[in-house]
């Protein structure tokens, strides 16, 4: 197995051995960058010099015999919405291109804190606002599996990197599905955390109340130690949440923990929009944790299918107010045709901003207007909690819900771009968990006939993330390894 | 369904040509059409949690290592330690 193969536990294993050097690590990344990124296209910015530098320095640590973290010197790539100091940071687009921040996101600081090597900022779709990348500015990525195939999004970027190679893991965010969508699109680990376990300081705000800064891996340990790095309060995120640290042991593999374990399968995620395909390959694993003693019971989550909605209300209208803030004034993009400072904030807002965006700036304008409030915003927030009393009523029996995480295998480029509402149903099975907050996990359960991954979503109760990490390497040990794409 | 699409744009200080305007008014719509099937609030309905309640902390600027001159390296023009705008007043 190649070392751009392995998963970050396992490498660090081998890195404080002494099998091998940080430095080499990072130099494999870079070669397997230089010789599949024309193909994949997954990175805006590389850090190649920064890397080794960083490698280095956990190199010389080791030979002084110092206590390193357990993820020095793993090679990370991350969205390009997450702030990096004096590293370019453009949320794939125009109106970004040119950004330069003068700070770090928490989650960098802790990072860098730990040692883990930064080996480049990854493309997303523009202001994470897509499902496939094919609405960044710079470039659509694509999906290691078959280069044809989109990578999912908005952390398409994200995700083919680490499913190509190109990273041993990466930091995604999620708003409607946006870690989780493209992880399962491309065969990996994605973790969207509780709402307030990680620090959204430096995350380029798309929708505050449902933004998340997650993980996205090769293995569930790897999703695991990531998360134990980056979670915590932060005094700069008011939102952030003072939580018990998770301290994860790799070696866990207690899948004896199945017997008796409480399933909720709600029938509204497995409803006719989902792909027979997609359908078989999580029940097939729901019969493997039957098997091994788990309680499956059929649910209802009557409020699911009007999940999608609520969501583009509130994320819509959430980041007409964000998204405000681009006017060529302090930062970015500015037009070079203008002679009032109105028509200096049209056009640039004109020309940075794609359609996408201009769109959704739009919808969150308009249903914020008077007259529109109560029949949109109210609704959608009203709706909001109902979703929240329907799985805090669950949790009070269940352990945890299984479902589909996107209701197809990943589809063509092209295919969807033109079609809203397709390419809005792939956050279907996503939205709700960011609409109330809950944890979710996505990991793949198989590939189908086309050679293309599935993967499926575990829910659990708020905070409850290391319930959620045994469980879920308890079905990655069920499941067993799945092919690696050949790129 | 009844929306003054340049409006909306000039609000959001967005130009578009009117085929980006019929595009985005039938996105807009579809969205708009499918809250249609949200339930009816109640009139009593609060959509504050109240079990849910942010801690709030004191509004200064401490913990931020930046400096004003740091932050205007990203500003496209800029005069004095100032952004630059095009002149409003006379």
């Amino acid at each position: 197995m190649n070392l751009y193969e392995m998963s970050a536990a396992k490498l660090s294993k081998m890195i404080k051995s002494k099998e091998i050097s940080a430095l080499e690590l990072t130099n494999t990344i870079f070669s397997r960058i230089n010789s599949v990124e024309s193909k994949i296209q997954s990175y805006v910015t590389l850090c190649e010099e920064d890397a080794v530098k960083t490698a280095k320095l956990v190199d010389e640590k080791i030979s002084k015999g110092e206590q390193i973290s357990s993820l020095a010197g793993i090679p990370i790539g991350i969205k390009d919405n997450i702030c990096t100091k004096n590293i370019l940071t453009t949320c794939s687009s125009k109106m970004l291109h040119n950004f330069i921040p003068p700070y770090d996101a928490t989650v960098i600081k802790k990072l860098k804190n730990a040692n883990v090597v930064m080996t480049g900022k990854l493309n997303m779709d523009e202001f994470a606002m897509g499902s496939s990348t094919e609405t960044s500015y710079f470039k659509t990525t694509k999906n290691p599996y078959n280069i044809n195939c989109v990578p999912g999004g908005s952390s398409g970027g994200s995700s083919a990197a680490v499913a190509a190679g190109e990273a041993i893991m990466s930091l995604g965010s999620d708003t409607g599905g946006s870690i989780r969508q493209p992880a399962s699109y491309c065969g990996v680990v994605g973790l969207k955390p509780t709402y307030g376990a990680i620090s959204r300081y430096g995350l380029i705000a798309f929708a505050s109340s449902l933004d998340q800064i997650g993980p996205i891996t090769k293995s569930v340990d790897d999703a695991a130690l990531l998360y134990s790095v980056i979670s915590g309060q932060d005094p700069l995120d008011a939102t952030s949440q003072k939580i018990k640290p998770l301290n994860w042991n790799i070696d866990f593999s207690d899948i004896s923990m199945i017997k008796g374990l409480k399933i909720a399968i709600p029938k509204e995620y497995f409803s006719d929009q989902i792909n027979d395909d997609v359908k078989d390959a999580v029940l097939n694993v729901v019969k493997m944790l039957e098997k091994n003693g788990a309680k499956i019971s059929k649910i209802s989550l009557p409020s699911t299918p009007h999940a999608l909605s609520a969501y583009y209300i509130i994320s819509s209208a959430e980041a007409s107010s964000n998204l405000a803030r681009y006017d060529g004034v302090h930062y970015g993009y500015r037009s070079e045709n203008y002679s009032t400072l109105t028509e200096m904030y049209e056009n640039t807002r004109t020309e940075g901003f794609g359609t996408e965006v201009k769109t959704r700036i739009m919808l969150g304008t308009y249903i914020l207007s008077s007259g529109y409030y109560d029949t949109y915003y109210k609704r959608a927030k009203l709706l909001q909690n109902k979703i929240i009393s329907e799985f805090q009523e669950t949790f009070k029996e269940y352990d945890v819900i299984l479902t589909p995480t996107v209701p197809t295998p990943p589809f063509y480029i092209g295919a969807e771009i033109n079609d809203s509402t397709k390419m809005h149903s792939n956050d279907m099975n996503t939205v709700s968990s960011n609409i109330s907050g809950v944890p979710a996990i996505s990991l793949p359960c198989c590939l189908n006939k086309n050679d293309l991954p599935i993967g499926l979503q575990l829910i659990c109760n708020h905070f409850e993330e290391e319930k959620l990490f045994k469980i879920a390497k308890c079905c990655e040990l069920l499941i067993g390894d799945i092919k690696l794409p050949n790129i | 369904m009844n929306m003054d699409i340049m409006h909306l744009a000039k609000l959001c200080k967005i130009k578009i040509d009117d085929e980006l305007a019929e595009k985005i008014k039938i996105d807009i719509s579809k969205i708009l059409k499918s809250v249609e099937d949200l339930p009816n609030p109640n009139k009593n309905d609060s959509f504050f949690n109240p079990d849910n309640i942010m801690t709030l902390r004191n509004d200064n600027a401490k913990g931020q290592e930046f400096t004003r001159d740091d932050i205007l390296k990203n500003a496209p023009q800029i005069k004095a330690g100032c952004a630059v705008v095009p002149k409003e007043i006379d």
